[in-house]
């Protein structure tokens, strides 16, 4: 769906749900952090580019707790 | 080896465990991802794995420690202690250990160079690697890896050693490592254990419990995986030889070895806290579910031929060896470190490794009930000879 209304899409995170586990930083490097204290995720990049827009879905479908989201803004589902 | 996963693919079914408890058995990929990720589920043990005898095994681990084991608690005490660790092991942590790794890998290659060809491996090399990493994670000496290796080693032999024999290893480690965290309380160390206590956040119980759990966790799994790699690689030339010609396609090799060989039988049952459906069966509130991963494992629609091993493969595979949800695995960014480090250091310093025995003289720890002589937990070898 990105580009079909020149939406711009966003990447969200819950961090009560987030246990840590860095899989979102393995898998786009450049979108995720984690936290130094408590390893918990910390989104580097909100609003996806075009060529990150792969990346950050795959970080979502490989989270293990389902802490990740990529919506179009203005949208609430975290479904992708 | 024949696609094994595909006759796995079937709904959640029922399941009379051995000591007459009837729940669940799931062995398809979706519902056991499901089920690992879905808080209503518990992780507090109420049987042994898969309902056997375990000789004792989860008694021995029932004590007041076990509530600082992240693989026995749930939210929010799992949440609360969870959260204290993970920030000595995340991505970004784990690579500044690179050097260190490196360093102890180097050790023990040179033991076994010391040694004289054959060598034991497991012994030489599987076990030492992940262990004396761990004895520097934790700030206690190397030399005392064997207080840290005993206990898991007599609990994991499971039929072989008696439930007051696992007890008593249990104790003694407790003892030893209380006398550790009392020495770090009044002088602390540059370590992980030295700055829990300092937060001053978690009781002595869940200190001792948190050092058992960081060193059981983090190497009689790696140490299996390691050895259980080598014999996989060494067993047909070719998959050694093609490792060894990409050295820049390490992370990759080593994935795909976590997915192919994937050595965790049973990620401990869970039991439902609610009525829970999946895939059309619902899972009552009390009842007990039985995962199997181990398997060549990933996402089937995401993955091509799960049944073949491919070092090259894309390593996003959704592959279930550290688990899922959670509970995975808190130290999985250093065993792919320690994985990668020490493959690459057996291959540089032995290219000619090779098996000193026949493959089919391998003894195996092969998945079965205690009673049949097998390793409900982990599958791999349990010695492997080498030369070069």
């Amino acid at each position: 769906m990105f580009g079909l209304r020149g939406d711009r899409l966003r990447v969200a995170a819950d961090r009560e749900v987030c246990a840590g586990s860095g899989m979102c930083v393995r898998t786009a490097p450049g979108l995720f952090d984690q936290d130094d204290d408590d390893g918990r995720v910390v989104v580097l990049v909100t609003e996806l580019r075009k060529d990150d827009v792969a990346a950050a879905r795959e970080a979502v479908s490989l989270c293990p707790t389902g802490a990740l989201s990529v919506d179009a803004e203005g949208e609430s589902s975290g479904d992708v | 080896m024949s696609d094994t996963t595909v006759g796995l693919e079937q709904p959640p079914r029922r399941h009379r465990f051995p000591d007459g408890h009837l729940g669940w058995l799931v062995t398809g990929y979706a519902a056991g991802r499901a089920i690992l990720a879905d808080p209503r589920f518990s992780q507090r043990p109420l049987r042994a794995v898969g309902g056997i005898d375990d000789g004792g095994f989860q008694e021995a681990l029932s004590g007041p420690e076990s509530a600082g084991d992240l693989l026995r608690i749930d939210p929010p005490d799992h949440t609360r202690l969870r959260r204290l660790q993970t920030g000595y092991l995340t991505v970004r942590r784990v690579a500044e250990h690179r050097e260190a790794v490196e360093g102890v890998v180097a050790a023990c290659l040179d033991g076994m160079e010391e040694a004289g060809r054959p060598v034991d491996l497991v012994e030489m090399f599987a076990y030492p690697v992940p262990s004396l990493v761990l004895c520097d994670l934790l700030g206690v000496a190397r030399s005392e890896r064997a207080r840290f290796e005993r206990p898991t080693g007599v609990l994991v032999d499971y039929a072989g050693s008696s439930p007051e024999q696992k007890k008593l290893a249990m104790d003694e480690f407790y003892a030893y490592i209380r006398g550790v965290i009392e020495e770090k309380r009044v002088q602390p160390g540059d370590d992980m254990l030295s700055e829990l206590i300092a937060i001053g956040e978690l009781s002595d119980d869940e200190l001792a419990g948190v050092a058992f759990f960081l060193f059981a966790g983090g190497h009689h799994t790696t140490a299996t995986m390691l050895s259980l790699s080598a014999f996989f690689l060494l067993s047909e030339r070719e998959r050694w030889e093609v490792m060894r010609s990409d050295p820049a396609g390490i992370d990759r090799a080593v994935e795909e070895l976590l997915r192919y060989l994937n050595p965790i039988n049973d990620p401990l049952p869970r039991t439902a806290l609610e009525d829970v459906e999946i895939e059309g069966v619902v899972i009552k509130a009390g009842e007990t579910v039985a995962l199997l991963t181990a398997q060549p494992s990933g996402d089937p629609d995401r993955v091509e031929d799960l049944g073949r091993f491919d070092p090259s493969r894309d390593p996003a595979t959704g592959h279930l060896a550290f688990g899922h949800g959670r509970h995975m695995c808190l130290g999985q960014h250093l065993a792919r470190l320690e994985l990668q480090v020490a493959l690459e250091g057996l291959m540089r310093r032995f290219p000619t490794l090779h098996l000193a025995t026949a493959a089919a003289d391998v003894p195996l720890r092969r998945y079965a009930f205690p009673e049949h002589g097998g390793n409900p937990d982990l599958h791999g070898v349990e010695h492997l000879l080498v030369s070069w």
